[in-house]
């Protein structure tokens, strides 16, 4: 079997949100619509603060929250633990958005643009109508992964067959791959790692690990 | 700075999905009590009637709500987990039992008489029922939001629809000149029992660390929906109950605050105490070299 994942090394991450742009290019989303964001907090209480940057975005749960209240059947989960929608058959009822425990479920009415009302010369070219009126989200760049893994490649180790976000981060920080593969990349990197995922109490056996000291 | 981590309000839900919890809950509790009154030998047109009216409206807010009304048929196609699913496929059969039911009411004088109209009418209190079940299943199926998923409100809000459709009938009942004899004693439980199931829901909702705005939504409205949607309905029934001839505009009253409490508080939860928790991290990135 193959499950795909995302790891997060926060000890990496310096938040400069490079992830969020790629994000945004490679797939047109409106404004206000970040897939992949980095959450900037502040950690303790003063003197001993620390500030740390995580990016966040849809955890590709094995256990989603999103599938099952789905009504239209437009959320689906596929073999290799990817969460997707088609945006064809969605409603737009919102229902899997209130129910990610993650905040990761977006929804734009209207359409708009960066700056006004005119689209930039980016978005004439890059702008997707598809996201308008129906629940949309991070997907792990699923059509890219499945066109490189059609052409022999590696997700996760071949940029042709990796998330645009991973292939973005300057900093290393973000690692994808197949967790049910003992040899890949992020199952190296698991094994030698403390790491923890978001909101685990939730029983939604999040895809997405965040490293925050070695093991 | 904590851009981005800070618990945040939803707002893919505005006033018109809670237009549905409340049209939901009130007309499906109304079909409920027309029917008890129904079987107790009071008229069943009006309320039933009022009830669907109620339930449509909602409906149609949510239709109103969703970003691709045109295909709201689709909405039926995932029946074995969806709670949202099964409110549409009950709502067909709740219109069609009800249809049924007032078509042949004796009201409406048609030449066509069905044996017994009260099992039509019995049929859509069910259905208005597993209705009522299915909306608070909805908002507890919101994992994301700890003011909807806090299993105490599933009551909370059924015991409100049931208000709510009560005090509505309490009006029709009151403005028909006949009010049945199981209305005040039913009533005054049902507010008794939403007030009991209100303070266990905030309660239960404070010890569970919810966000601090929602809980500053609710514990905002506490009093106002104490004094006005419990305590001022109590001790009007409570007064009916003691001079029934008299104090029959007081039960109105009691009723029409109950009902504009509940409402009041389904507007509430949905816009303005649904906050999704801000993230916490179990233990900070260890970054660079000892000593550095």
């Amino acid at each position: 079997m193959t499950r795909y994942v995302m790891v997060a090394d926060l000890r990496r991450c310096i938040g400069c949100q490079t992830c969020t742009a790629a994000c945004k290019m490679a797939n047109g989303t409106p404004p206000g619509v970040q897939w992949r964001r980095v959450v900037d907090m502040e950690i303790g209480t003063y003197p001993d603060v620390k500030r740390v940057f995580m990016p966040v975005g849809c955890q590709h749960c094995s256990n989603p929250p999103c599938l099952d209240v789905c009504p239209s059947g437009a959320t689906q989960q596929r073999d290799d633990g990817i969460v997707n929608i088609d945006y064809d058959i969605c409603i737009g009822c919102a229902s899997c958005a209130v129910a990610c425990p993650y905040g990761a479920r977006y929804l734009v009415h209207e359409e708009q643009y960066a700056y006004g009302d005119r689209p930039t010369e980016d978005e004439k070219t890059n702008y997707n109508n598809k996201y308008l009126g129906v629940a949309n989200k991070c997907n792990f760049c699923a059509e890219k992964i499945d066109a490189g893994v059609a052409n022999g490649l590696t997700p996760g180790k071949d940029p042709e067959a990796t998330p645009h976000c991973v292939n973005s981060c300057i900093s290393g920080a973000m690692t994808f791959g197949d967790i049910d593969d003992q040899e890949s990349n992020v199952s190296t990197l698991l094994r030698n790692s403390k790491h923890y995922r978001l909101k685990e109490e939730e029983g939604t056996n999040p895809g997405f690990y965040y490293i925050w000291d070695e093991a | 700075m904590q851009w981005g981590a800070a618990s945040r309000l939803q707002r893919f839900w505005d006033i018109r999905a809670a237009l549905n919890f409340i049209g939901g809950g009130t007309g499906s509790s109304l079909l409920i009590w027309a029917t008890v009154g129904l079987l107790t030998g009071y008229p069943y047109f009006a309320a039933a009637l009022t009830g669907l009216a109620f339930v449509a409206g909602g409906l149609f807010m949510v239709w109103l709500e969703i970003g691709k009304p045109w295909r709201a048929f689709n909405l039926l196609f995932r029946p074995q987990t969806s709670w949202m699913t099964r409110e549409g496929i009950v709502a067909l059969f709740l219109f069609s039992a009800a249809a049924i039911a007032v078509l042949f009411d004796p009201i409406l004088r048609l030449p066509i008489n069905i044996p017994s109209p009260v099992v039509p009418a019995f049929v859509t209190a069910c259905l208005g029922l597993a209705f009522l079940y299915c909306q608070v299943r909805i908002l507890h199926s919101a994992r994301g939001l700890p003011a909807w998923r806090e299993p105490r409100a599933m009551s909370l809000v059924a015991m409100s629809g049931l208000t709510e459709g009560m005090g509505i009938y309490i009006v029709l009942t009151t403005i028909s000149g006949s009010v049945p004899v199981f209305v005040a004693p039913v009533a005054l439980a049902l507010v008794i029992g939403r007030g009991f199931i209100w303070h266990a829901y905030v309660s239960a909702l404070a010890r569970s660390a919810a966000p601090q705005p929602t809980m500053s939504a609710l514990l905002g409205m506490r009093r106002n929906f104490r004094n006005f949607g419990h305590v001022l309905p109590a001790v009007l029934i409570a007064l009916y109950l003691v001079w029934p001839g008299p104090a029959t505009p007081l039960l109105a009253l009691a009723g029409i605050a109950a009902t504009l409490a509940g409402w009041r508080f389904k507007a509430v939860l949905v816009t303005r105490a649904a906050y999704i928790p801000e993230y916490s991290i179990p233990a900070a990135p260890i970054r660079g070299q000892p000593g550095c």
